[in-house]
């Protein structure tokens, strides 16, 4: 599975990325989880399974899904708390979820 | 409903939604885009300035018969910058366009956008050089041209391309070819209209444009106007929204005129222009949470102490967000005060010492990645005043953090007491 996540910068969601592909490697599972900016996102969005946006970034997420739905890319905004505590278990759940409802 | 509610609701309803629809209007975010593509050269061009103007003896005397060499590797970056910005406006433009009607090419949208642009410049001849574009007006003097160029060939090209008025080839031509000319209709126009007004008409367009901005930037660029901005950005980071993100859309083309004009200024040996840039934000005030991180270390609530942890490497680098969102900043009544306030604090007496001249303005660009008191001192070329003035400012916030993160953390101890005593 592909997970991209976006931010203004890419910068603070690269932290968290850091945590989930640890996650993920304590699962056994071969993820490509990556983070970049918006302003990058659309060249990055048909390359992923899902797409994840940093809490600060909600607004844009309507945005997201308009150049996610061509690909059927599910998309959605990552918790507040889990964000805070860099949870990558949690998100990376988060995504596993959000990709298996289509 | 309390206070706080109340206040919350104001922020999330009423002040973010207009504020969040301008920075997601299609030409502030193609404006946006286009400058963060041209960030790699900014950065190049203050690095130039850097070494230039860098204030060691030593390396001054070493660099004495080349030091114009650097100031000449600015020109020809910062000095060019509207050529690049026409060329990224027109072609993150076409790209949102591309959205709607997919036979509108970036590529094509950039080359007339660019074009348009540079037909605005009358190329001159001289004896000694031969012909030259006067490059007076292509740094960022002439940025507001590229940009109203830009929207207008842009939205010219995309009108045409919409009504089909494009020059169609039959099946069996290569793509490659068909793309070159589907464009040449909507080029001829933009660029024909151009020329008109350039030399026909003998309208100095870009003259008049730069008049016609002039009391926008000088309002955008003042302290009043920046004070605002640094206010909407805290108050909605508060709710949990990426102010900087937001303000940045609105006030870019501003701070990069103001940018280019201090780095102008300091090139020809005059003082700064702008005291207010992005900069003076950047360095002086919008600077990383550490003093609450190192309150947060010191804890003795488990929580805040493992979040300090956590927190306090991507501090150092102006990363806030763990912090924002894991002790939480956001929402919580009782650090709004130091949130807000505090940084507003900060920018007056930043601006006061600055424009006091006790400490110099800053004038190169440095990623904002980069530690304040660092980014103090090697974006006033080296001021160790500037250096100081900035720790001087995380200190400054460490006693404005702490009553308030001792209230919350008395609060939070008795919490978890009551919980423990309850267990």
């Amino acid at each position: 599975m592909n997970i991209l996540l976006v931010c203004s910068a890419g910068m603070s969601t690269s932290l968290l990325v850091t945590k989930m592909e640890k996650a993920a490697q304590e699962n056994g599972k071969d993820y490509k989880i990556w983070a970049v900016a918006e302003a990058e996102a659309s060249n990055h969005i048909p390359n992923a399974d899902v797409v994840l946006i940093g809490p600060q970034m909600r607004f844009w997420k309507k945005d997201a899904e308009k150049l996610a739905a061509p690909h059927g890319i599910p998309v959605d905004v990552i918790s507040p708390v889990d964000y805070g505590m860099n949870d990558g278990q949690a998100v990376l759940s988060f995504a596993e979820k959000l990709a298996n409802k289509d | 409903m309390s206070f706080m509610d109340r206040l919350t609701n104001v922020v999330e309803n009423r002040i973010a939604p207009p504020l969040i629809k301008i920075s997601k209007n299609r030409y502030l975010d193609s404006i946006q885009k286009a400058f963060i593509s041209l960030m790699p050269i900014i950065i190049i061009a203050s690095f130039f300035v850097l070494l230039a103007s860098f204030p060691i003896p030593a390396w001054q005397k070493l660099i004495e018969p080349i030091s114009s060499y650097f100031w000449a590797g600015n020109s020809a970056t910062m000095g060019l910058l509207s050529i690049g910005l026409s060329l990224g406006m027109g072609y993150y433009l076409s790209a949102y366009y591309k959205q709607i009607d997919d036979k509108v090419d970036p590529l094509s949208g950039a080359i007339i956008s660019l074009f348009s642009f540079l037909m605005l410049f009358p190329i001159g001849t001289n004896d000694k050089i031969g012909s030259y574009l006067p490059a007076d007006n292509l740094g960022s003097t002439g940025m507001f041209a590229a940009i109203i160029v830009g929207i207008i060939s842009i939205e010219i090209y995309r009108l045409l391309v919409k009504k089909n008025i494009v020059m169609k080839m039959p099946e069996g031509v290569p793509p490659m070819v068909a793309n070159a000319f589907t464009s040449l209709i909507p080029i001829f126009v933009t660029i024909a209209l151009w020329w008109i007004i350039r030399y026909p008409l003998n309208l100095d367009l870009v003259g008049l444009i730069m008049a016609g901005f002039k009391p926008i930037v000088a309002g955008g660029a003042s302290f009043i106007a920046q004070f605002i901005g640094v206010f909407l950005d805290r108050l909605l980071w508060f709710v949990g929204i990426h102010g900087t993100n937001v303000v940045t859309s609105v006030m870019q083309p501003i701070w990069l005129d103001m940018l280019g004009q201090n780095q102008a200024a300091a090139g020809a040996g005059n003082s700064i222009p702008f005291i207010a840039s992005e900069q003076f934000l950047n360095y002086f005030v919008r600077v990383s949470p550490l003093p609450l991180i190192i309150l947060m270390l010191m804890s003795s609530v488990k929580r805040y102490k493992t979040l300090g942890k956590l927190a306090v490497a991507p501090s150092l680098f102006n990363i806030a967000e763990p912090v924002i969102f894991g002790l939480p900043i956001i929402l919580n009544p009782i650090l709004f005060i130091p949130w807000v306030f505090g940084y507003l604090v900060i920018f007056v007496i930043s601006y006061l010492v600055i424009a006091s001249g006790l400490v110099p303005a800053p004038y190169i660009l440095l990623p904002w990645t980069t530690p304040g008191p660092i980014g103090a001192y090697l974006g006033t070329g080296g001021s160790w005043a500037a250096a100081i003035l900035s720790t001087l400012n995380y200190v400054i916030m460490f006693f404005i953090w702490l009553p308030f993160y001792r209230i919350l953390e008395r609060q939070t101890l008795k919490e978890q007491n009551e919980t423990e005593n309850n267990a």
